[in-house]
């Protein structure tokens, strides 16, 4: 009965614009959400043991660079030097920066003449970076000296190469990646006029680094014993970037005249240009739903004073303030639940609609929707309720006392 | 129940009214079971009294004790409390709503307590010739039924006082007789006092009477 003398002046137009607006903002925000949150970890494609902040940059290498080096023997490759080193490390995105340790000894590798690649051989080079940045769980990766195995990372590209490359042509059989891990090879370093021979297993596969790696222990080791050098320059560094996405960070690189990873470069841009675009709709979606927030504020605010005379007479009746708020409180809690409730159907098919894209695409993990966010909805809408149900309880008081 | 006025003056009375009235200004104790009578010329400040005792309004100078509780210190919750259980109000704007029925108006107040059966509302309104009204929008209503309304209203709650504003304004002698008789009756059952206002002073003698 109080609902009879409460509900005056309830404008359905009105009601149903705000009720528009706020479905409409709920949806673009969780659904801005919802594509960020599920579609951001197909940029980042991790791998199990090189983390996605690791960013691998070279120095540019100009054909004048080509030239001089053919022309004389001392001319300097284009390395990095301590000072350039201490520079990246002062940038502020950047975390930490580690070097590539390079052997200056020869190396050449060849696999056991009764497995399935035998008669393979090839001269290599071989490379390492400290321990740490190496995310592995292989407890054999490590080197001690008087140890004749050496474990290695292999570029997955390199078995591509091996398998449609090198081993049609010359007919030899192909390898997938755990047959490559049974296949021992014999490395044969050599320099200082000393010669020595090792057994290595590739116990890993890169999307990322392109080099083959091996511990950092054996490389020193093998400088030192081996080498023509034994502390070569880095020709390539490992950069830990804060955000690898960071925008500052590649204009540094490109001032500088750094090349960085292409795959990586493309992969930070596009989360770069994800992280513009989500923020661009999330503001789009805040925008509309603050301006549906104001208009059910006005809205509500009307209402109350259009029935000042009637809410005045309830209260000369003995009506509580809990009392003549509770009908508002109810109908902007149905409102809300309602407006919610419908934003979550586009939501769900907005959902459905580029995650069956994605799932073409090979991606199949996505986030937990009621904790990632209907959670987070719902807890905006919450804050929001609570607000308008505190303006109601204020404005009666103000009509009233 | 006590109400006491303490040199109450309000803002919008003039000073010569307020030289010449018997409760502006001056001290005076209403108890509950007495029947008072506050009359005055129209302007006098007899609404501005009521509302005053109930709340309502703010802007005097001096205090109104309810039982020793200064009203204008009262925090909302505690009129409201007052409102349900002691004080009980025909103000002279009647406030009803006009969007509900004869019976509605009745019924949105006796629901707080259930105070009234519907029996005895239906007495009472058999009692001030009200019959055949129950379902007539209170917007149809003439004042007088309007009037008659909102005394059976006033009467669907507990009370220590009822305050009665011009309540019989628009009635006949005869309804006047009956309503007051019935509003009597109930203050009597619950010890109550009555503080009418009236343009005259042309009341039975059993009333205290003060000119405001």
């Amino acid at each position: 009965m109080i609902w009879k003398v409460l509900k005056n002046n309830i404008k359905p137009t009105q009601m149903a614009g705000t009720f528009f607006g706020i479905m409409l903002g709920l949806c673009i925000l969780m659904g801005a959400l919802s594509f960020y949150l599920d579609v951001r970890p197909v940029f980042e494609d991790k791998e199990s043991f090189w983390k996605d902040e690791y960013i691998i940059i070279n120095k540019q290498i100009k054909l004048t660079d080509t030239y001089n080096q053919l022309k004389s023997d001392t001319v300097s490759k284009p390395l990095f030097t301590k000072a350039e080193i201490e520079n990246l490390r002062n940038e502020v995105y950047i975390k930490d920066v580690a070097e590539f340790s390079n052997c200056s000894f020869m190396i050449s590798a060849f696999s056991d003449n009764d497995g399935p690649l035998s008669g393979f051989y090839t001269d290599l080079f071989l490379e390492a970076v400290p321990d740490k940045y190496i995310d592995v769980n292989y407890a054999n990766w490590k080197w001690e000296e008087n140890s004749d195995f050496i474990p290695a990372i292999l570029p997955k590209t390199y078995l591509n190469l091996y398998n449609f490359g090198f081993a049609q042509s010359q007919n030899l059989p192909q390898v997938s990646e755990e047959g490559v891990g049974l296949v021992k090879f014999t490395i044969m370093i050599q320099g200082q006029g000393k010669k020595q021979k090792f057994e290595t297993r590739i116990i890993g596969f890169s999307d990322r680094i392109n080099t083959i790696l091996v511990p950092e222990d054996f490389i020193k080791w093998g400088n030192k014993n081996f080498g023509t050098d034994i502390d070569p320059k880095p020709g390539r560094l490992i950069v830990i970037a804060n955000d690898p996405s960071s925008p500052d960070l590649f204009k540094y690189f490109d001032e500088h005249k750094y090349d960085v990873n292409k795959n990586q470069l493309s992969n930070s841009k596009a989360l770069a240009f994800l992280k513009i675009t989500t923020t661009i709709v999330l503001i789009i979606g805040l925008i509309i739903i603050s301006l549906a927030f104001a208009l059910m504020f006005i809205s509500v605010q009307l209402l109350l004073y259009r029935n000042n005379q009637n809410i005045r007479k309830l209260s000369m009746l003995g009506y509580t303030i809990n009392n003549i708020s509770l009908p508002y409180n109810i109908m902007l809690v149905l409102f809300f639940v309602v407006s919610f409730a419908v934003a979550l159907i586009p939501l769900f098919i907005f959902r459905d609609f580029y995650s069956s894209n994605l799932m073409l695409l090979g991606y199949e993990k996505f986030n937990t929707i009621i904790t990632n966010i209907i959670m987070p909805g719902a807890g905006f809408v919450v804050i929001i309720v609570g607000l308008l149900l505190l303006m109601v309880r204020t404005q009666i008081k103000k009509i009233i006392y | 129940m006590e109400i006491r006025f303490s040199d109450i003056i309000p803002v919008p009375i003039p000073e010569k009214d307020i030289k010449q009235s018997e409760v502006w200004n001056r001290d005076i104790c209403f108890n509950a079971a007495e029947m008072i009578l506050i009359y005055a010329d129209s302007g006098k400040g007899k609404t501005t009294l009521v509302n005053i005792i109930f709340g309502n309004r703010k802007d005097y100078s001096g205090d109104v004790f309810i039982d020793g509780t200064n009203v204008s210190q009262m925090k909302y919750d505690d009129i409201s409390v007052l409102r349900r259980n002691k004080l009980s109000i025909v103000p002279q704007g009647l406030a009803l709503f006009d969007e509900l029925s004869m019976i509605e108006n009745i019924r949105i107040k006796n629901r707080i307590f259930n105070f009234k059966t519907e029996t005895e509302i239906s007495q009472m309104i058999k009692l001030l010739g009200l019959e055949g009204f129950e379902n007539r929008k209170a917007a149809k209503m003439s004042f007088g039924q309007k009037q008659r309304v909102s005394i059976i209203r006033a009467l669907c709650q507990p009370f220590e006082f009822i305050l009665l504003d011009e309540a019989f304004s628009h009635l006949d002698v005869g309804n006047t007789e009956i309503a007051l008789n019935l509003i009597k009756s109930e203050a009597n059952k619950q010890n109550a006092g009555i503080l009418l206002t009236s343009l005259s002073s042309d009341f039975n003698d059993e009333l205290i009477k003060y000119r405001v």
